[in-house]
């Protein structure tokens, strides 16, 4: 489905259906990005939605982009904005669960349990430690401190997320330390 | 240089070192089959694959390419065998669909006659409320209005798709506007989708999201269309799977929609049928289609974007003080 970067260099290779349909292409990808969906988003099944959708969107218009020297980056923003759209039908959802307390229009919204991170910690959890704080976090913090966390740039985070550098720099920041703090203990374990 | 632009820590490093690890487990742990089969099974990954044309003038055709086509050529006869095999909606069906839409979509003025019936013996108070509600629909390419049938309502609101901007008024009270990618046109688009009052969306979902059917009855050709259960998030049970089954009726000369039953649902449990019948095809006024076609003078106007600042102005506005 979606041409290979292989493909698009023009190298060859054997397996002639995975450059054709670009498997090895979403697999790759598809993990790196489903692990950041469902950072930002903290619930599998919607992130799984949000993965496939952005997929779709790319390979409906790839011919549009250099895949083989962007594809990457534009997978990750249109899965920034899919989540964005979610996570903002979420919110006009749970307002009208306030307007109607029947339920009559939508379902019910179930009552997320926060854990306070550094009581996670506490239980010396690492996984755990992470995933609570990635839970309080507001929303571009998880996202810049998930990019960071892969590795990328400043620049490209903030064009990812459709900011200003600086303000990617701020965001950085704040969620670097955010996480410094609750995982003291697993630092010091990994030091020694 | 700021405190927030400062280099991290050594502990903010090890913090973060930490956390990629954590990510990679994470990712080791995802299934990338099952994202491959939902990306594969999609309505909209098939028609790619069967798009030879494109495939052909991307692989200009050299040997190797013209193998990598041919197995492309394979695989999308699979995948439509697959497809056909599992029931999906046969082409036909989705054809008409796409058709019925394009003829909606230039259509020229048509008022249908809506009537809410709430299923027997639904538990949902607002169904039973509201069954036996009739409103009337008058359309026109994207934009469209709906105002009662009866007495008892004064709401009147639409699409003016010249703007693309949703509209209500309650005439000699208020007006409502707001802006294609405000919070309210979000969430009245919303309202206008789950009570399916809006047939040109209904066909786009169906082309999408639904298996159809169709088959003749004289003139007419009808199409019956029902959710793909659990592709889309849209049909997860509680988000918006809003009907369970939708009945077409199309006009076989020009395929004018002359009939729309929708069997509306919540969480699975139908609550009620909304029936579209086609009344008239005569001109509508252009200004109908606006909010100020329904306006009578001296209401008071919010130009909305923010669902909370309205709310906030429409609690001070009762009915009449516009006047």
């Amino acid at each position: 489905m979606i041409e290979d970067e292989a493909t698009s260099n023009g190298e060859e290779s054997g397996d002639d259906d995975a450059l054709v349909l670009g498997d090895a292409w979403i697999r790759d990808r598809g993990r790196r990005v489903l692990v950041y969906a469902r950072t930002l988003l903290r619930d599998d099944s919607e992130a799984a939605d949000a993965v496939q959708e952005a997929m779709l969107a790319l390979l409906q218009h790839q011919e549009r982009y250099d895949l083989a020297r962007d594809g990457e980056r534009i997978l990750f923003t249109i899965v920034t904005n899919r989540c964005r759209n979610m996570i903002r039908d979420r919110s006009v959802r749970e307002r009208r669960r306030i307007d109607d307390p029947e339920g009559e229009l939508l379902g019910e919204i179930p009552d997320p349990t926060v854990c306070l991170p550094d009581e996670v910690a506490m239980g010396g959890e690492l996984a755990d430690a992470i995933e609570a704080l990635l839970d309080r976090l507001p929303l571009q913090q998880r996202a810049v401190l998930h990019l960071a966390a892969l590795g990328k740039k400043r620049e490209e985070i903030a064009s990812i997320l459709s900011i200003k550098p600086e303000h990617a720099s701020v965001l950085l920041y704040r969620a670097r330390r955010s996480l410094a703090r609750v995982l003291p203990h697993h630092g010091r374990e990994v030091r020694e | 240089m700021s405190e927030e632009m400062r280099l991290p820590t050594e502990e903010e490093e090890r913090a973060l070192a930490l956390l990629a690890t954590h990510l990679e487990e994470k990712e080791r742990d995802v299934d990338v089959e099952e994202l491959l089969r939902r990306i594969q099974d999609a309505p909209d990954a098939r028609e790619y694959e069967t798009d030879i044309e494109r495939l052909e003038r991307k692989l200009h055709a050299t040997p190797g390419k013209i193998r990598l086509l041919r197995a492309a050529v394979v695989l999308a006869i699979a995948a439509t065998v697959f497809a056909l095999f599992r029931g999906d909606p046969p082409a036909e069906g989705l054809v008409l669909a796409r058709e019925i839409a394009s003829a909606l979509a230039s259509s020229p003025d048509r008022t249908y006659h809506g009537t809410f019936r709430a299923a027997h013996g639904t538990s949902r108070p607002l169904a039973r409320l509201l069954s036996g509600r009739e409103v009337l629909l008058s359309t026109r390419g994207s934009s469209f209005f709906i105002r009662p049938g009866d007495v008892g309502m004064k709401l009147v609101w639409g699409r003016d798709g010249v703007t693309d901007t949703l509209w209500m008024a309650v005439p000699g009270s208020y007006g409502l506007r707001s802006a294609p990618e405000g919070n309210v046109a979000r969430r009245v688009e919303l309202l206008v989708e789950m009570r399916s009052m809006d047939l040109g969306r209904i066909l786009d979902r169906l082309v999408k999201l639904c298996v159809v059917e169709e088959r003749q009855e004289g003139e007419m050709r009808i199409l019956e269309a029902t959710p793909r259960g659990g592709l889309l998030a849209r049909f997860r049970p509680g988000d918006r799977a809003d009907f369970t089954k939708v009945i077409l009726r199309a006009r076989g000369s020009d395929l004018a929609l002359v009939r729309v039953e929708t069997h509306l649902a919540i969480d699975g449990e139908e609550t009620g049928t909304l029936v579209w019948e086609l009344t008239g095809e005569e001109k509508v006024s252009d200004e109908l289609y606006t909010l100020e076609g329904h306006l009578l003078g001296g209401e008071t106007v919010i130009e909305a974007t923010n669902v909370a600042k309205t709310l906030e102005a429409l609690q001070g506005i009762q009915p009449g003080e516009g006047k």
